[in-house]
């Protein structure tokens, strides 16, 4: 009987054993968020405070899965993207991200908005090696720290989509210097590091002729006009204005050119050239015609015809019908949603049949496909071990029509944009 | 007793009585930055376009300053919600101008909600506290900042929006100076609504009597003024002005959003501070003269970059506060102790 207890003992403790083994062997095979029929992920995005006005990104990309999940989703898992709103304020998105790694045990982290809310999350995220991809922001981190230890260590879960600021700087600057190499330039720019790293690239592009800048203004939160500035920028002779600013001052600052009757040929960043800001400048009184910035996104006003344009309206009509109308006037930020959607998906099936954290990581770590339908026609989605660049290709866009006007492109693709 | 007299205090018995008036140190130092301003627009241009676009911004500085100083008058608090109650009742013309009214119908119509507004806001939370302690009214008026911010988001949301311009787009050329219709028309509000309060506060009984209640409670009480009935009358003006400062502030960025009074509040609690809190004129005089000194200065002094504008022109207001430390306008209260 004793000997028959021990027994009975021992094979209990290796049953346990045995299961317990199972129960991590099962948890190494599927990482959290992750079953047969679904993958649970989740984002922050700024839906109220100052920079709601990006809150149509992630309803399109929740259109999106929503078109991939009613089409089987992927490998017969549909897609759960969880959306919460950290008003584009660090200290919010900090617990929101612990909220959807914790409790929501969500795979991965997909699309969040905004540079600081990722600089606020990147080492948690990393640190537990939860995915933390596609970040909706052009700074160079993302692109940067895979392997070069950034903030500490290196980040090899968090990546980026779009192309970096300072490199679209660069195309100005480059822009500027070979076809106005007479030009006296006078730069507006943001007070902070989003701003400043794009003026850097400015002043990079421009190379020897960025003597030719005859004066740079910054603005910040304090500033209730920029009326001193562009009056300045005026009285030192600048013929070429170049805006680094998020959408609203970027408005003011076309329309108070044209209130202090200054008209020089002016660029704005891609982040404020969306079609509806141009018509609301248009609409007071700014002179757009002839505005220059660059896109890598496709238009739903100027490509309409194009595939990925024709398929955007459809799941934008079916699948969030209130985005249609800003859709049907270029709002240029629903196609980026459906684009970064497209691309988790596409990462999703290269990450194989079962994918895990490590798995997709890696698949967004050898990106090489033409087919991402809302990007704009050329651009490959190219990624290696040693650049995390997604998009490094833009092409050049100028505004004419007026206040009834679109944006048209010009010039041929340009690539090693970064 | 005997009194020292000075020598610029003998200097000014000598004159007639109407110069005596003058010859300040206060009206000197602003006729001559008057007599500054023309000579230096005269002879640069650009010096005349950066003057008139600053008296346009400081005349919004000035309308929200006198805001201020109207209820500090009469609370003797500071209003931190002043800018919040400019910025909702904005939003309040918006919805008028979306529901088919033209812009100056909205902006009529929004001035009597907004009066409405600043007499329910007094009697619902101000007056329950007005007695305890001014600490407690200042929290009061923080929350309602908190309050207000949230309501207008949750009502109308933050992204962006766009109301019609009021002045249209014209831009007169003068002699290689842009002047702008709607820097004028600014202009013109403002200084017409704060002459009409002005009138209204000085030629009117309601008006001596909102006076009396203000700075003399007691006193206007034992002649049959109703004091509580003033003061509420007396924010809903205040909320009258700041609602001209924040239609007229809404022109000069393009842009509605729930943030645009709060650089501007900034600017006028300088401007109340400069001017002496409890002198009207002072706001005025103070709002319009910071608007014009931080766009010189920025235009002319170097070193002055957007990140020291701000810090710079609060240095400047340190050295007049401690020259004066009552404001530009205000009388050193004297206490019998």
């Amino acid at each position: 009987m004793r000997i028959n207890g021990r027994i009975g003992a021992l094979v209990a403790a290796l049953a346990v054993t045995g299961v317990a083994a199972g129960a991590a062997a099962g948890a190494h095979r599927a990482d959290p968020g992750i079953t047969k029929t679904s993958i649970k992920i989740g984002g922050t995005f700024p839906l109220t405070g100052v920079a709601s006005l990006y809150k149509t990104i992630p309803a399109a990309e929740k259109a999106y899965y929503d078109y991939v999940n009613a089409h089987g989703g992927v490998n017969g898992r549909k897609i759960d993207f969880e959306i919460l709103d950290d008003a584009y304020d660090p200290s919010k998105t900090v617990p929101l991200v612990q909220q959807l790694v914790e409790k929501d045990k969500v795979f991965a982290v997909v699309g969040s908005l905004g540079t600081a809310p990722g600089l606020a999350t990147w080492g948690y995220l990393n640190s537990k090696k939860v995915p933390q991809v596609l970040l909706a922001t052009g700074d160079s981190y993302w692109g940067f720290c895979v392997k070069k230890a950034c903030a500490g260590s290196p980040k090899p879960w968090t990546s980026g989509w779009q192309p970096d600021y300072p490199g679209e700087g660069k195309v100005y600057g480059r822009y500027i210097a070979a076809n106005m190499p007479n030009a006296k330039i006078g730069v507006l720019y943001q007070n902070d590091a989003y701003g400043k790293n794009y003026y850097a690239g400015l002043r990079v592009g421009l190379g020897a002729k960025k003597e030719n800048i005859v004066d740079a203004e910054s603005y910040d939160v304090t500033n209730p006009s920029l009326t001193q500035q562009i009056l300045a920028l005026k009285s030192k002779g600048a013929d070429v204005f170049v805006v680094f600013a998020t959408p609203s001052p970027t408005i003011t600052a076309l329309v108070t050119a044209a209130k202090v009757g200054w008209s020089p040929t002016t660029f704005i960043n891609n982040v404020s050239a969306n079609r509806l800001f141009l018509l609301a400048a248009a609409a007071n009184g700014a002179n757009v015609d002839g505005v220059i910035s660059t896109t890598y996104v496709a238009s739903p006003t100027t490509q309409p015809d194009l595939p990925g344009m024709k398929l955007a309206k459809q799941i934008i009509d079916q699948y969030a019908p209130s985005l249609a109308s800003s859709f049907a006037q270029g709002d240029t930020n629903i196609v980026y949603g459906l684009g970064v959607a497209w691309t988790f998906v596409h990462a999703l099936q290269k990450a194989g049949r079962n994918p895990t954290r490590a798995s997709l990581m890696k698949a967004l770590h050898s990106l090489n496909t033409s087919k991402n339908p809302f990007v704009y026609p050329g651009i490959k989605l190219q990624t290696s071990e040693n650049d995390n660049f997604p998009i490094e290709q833009e092409i050049m866009i100028r505004w004419s029509g007026g206040a009834r006007g679109d944006w048209h492109p010009f010039g041929k693709l340009l690539s090693g944009v970064r | 007793m005997a009194t020292v007299e000075t020598r610029p205090a003998r200097l000014r018995r000598d004159l007639p009585q109407w110069l005596r008036a003058l010859v300040r140190p206060v009206p000197l130092g602003l006729a001559a930055a008057c007599v500054f301003l023309v000579v230096g627009s005269l002879l640069s241009n650009d010096f005349a376009q950066q003057t008139v676009a600053g008296l346009a911004q400081g005349t919004i500085f000035g309308s929200l300053a006198l805001a201020l100083v109207l209820i500090y008058r009469a609370t003797e608090v500071i209003n931190f919600a002043q800018g919040e109650m400019a910025m909702a009742t904005t939003y309040v013309a918006y919805q008028l101008i979306s529901w088919g009214l033209s812009y100056w119908e909205a902006f009529f119509a929004t001035l009597v909600v907004a009066f409405v507004f600043g007499v329910v806001v007094q009697v619902v939370f101000i007056r329950p506290v007005q007695h305890t302690s001014v600490i407690a009214v200042v929290i009061v008026t923080v929350g309602l900042f908190i309050l207000i911010d949230g309501l207008v988001t949750w009502k109308w949301g933050a992204d962006l929006k766009f109301m019609p311009a009021p002045f249209g787009k014209t831009v007169y050329h003068v002699g290689g100076v842009a002047f702008a219709q709607q820097d004028l028309g600014t202009l013109l509000v403002s200084v017409l609504s704060v002459l009409l309060l002005w009138a209204l506060f000085r030629f009117t009984k309601l008006g001596l009597a909102m006076r009396a209640a203000a700075l003399r409670p007691a006193s206007a009480r034992l002649v049959g003024v109703r004091v509580d009935r003033m003061l509420a009358i007396g924010w809903g003006f205040a909320a009258v002005l700041g609602a001209v400062a924040g239609l007229m502030a809404e022109p000069a960025q393009y842009v509605l959003q729930p943030s645009l009074m709060q650089p501007i509040l900034l600017y006028a609690f300088a401007a109340a501070v400069l001017g002496g809190l409890e002198s009207p004129a002072g706001a005025v005089v103070g709002g319009i003269a910071l608007g014009v000194f931080l766009n010189l200065v920025g235009q002319y002094v170097g070193f002055v970059t957007s990140e020291l504008r701000l810090p710079f022109a609060f240095a400047v207001l340190l050295v007049v506060l401690l020259v004066k430390p009552a404001g530009l306008f205000g009388r050193a209260r004297v206490r019998r102790v």
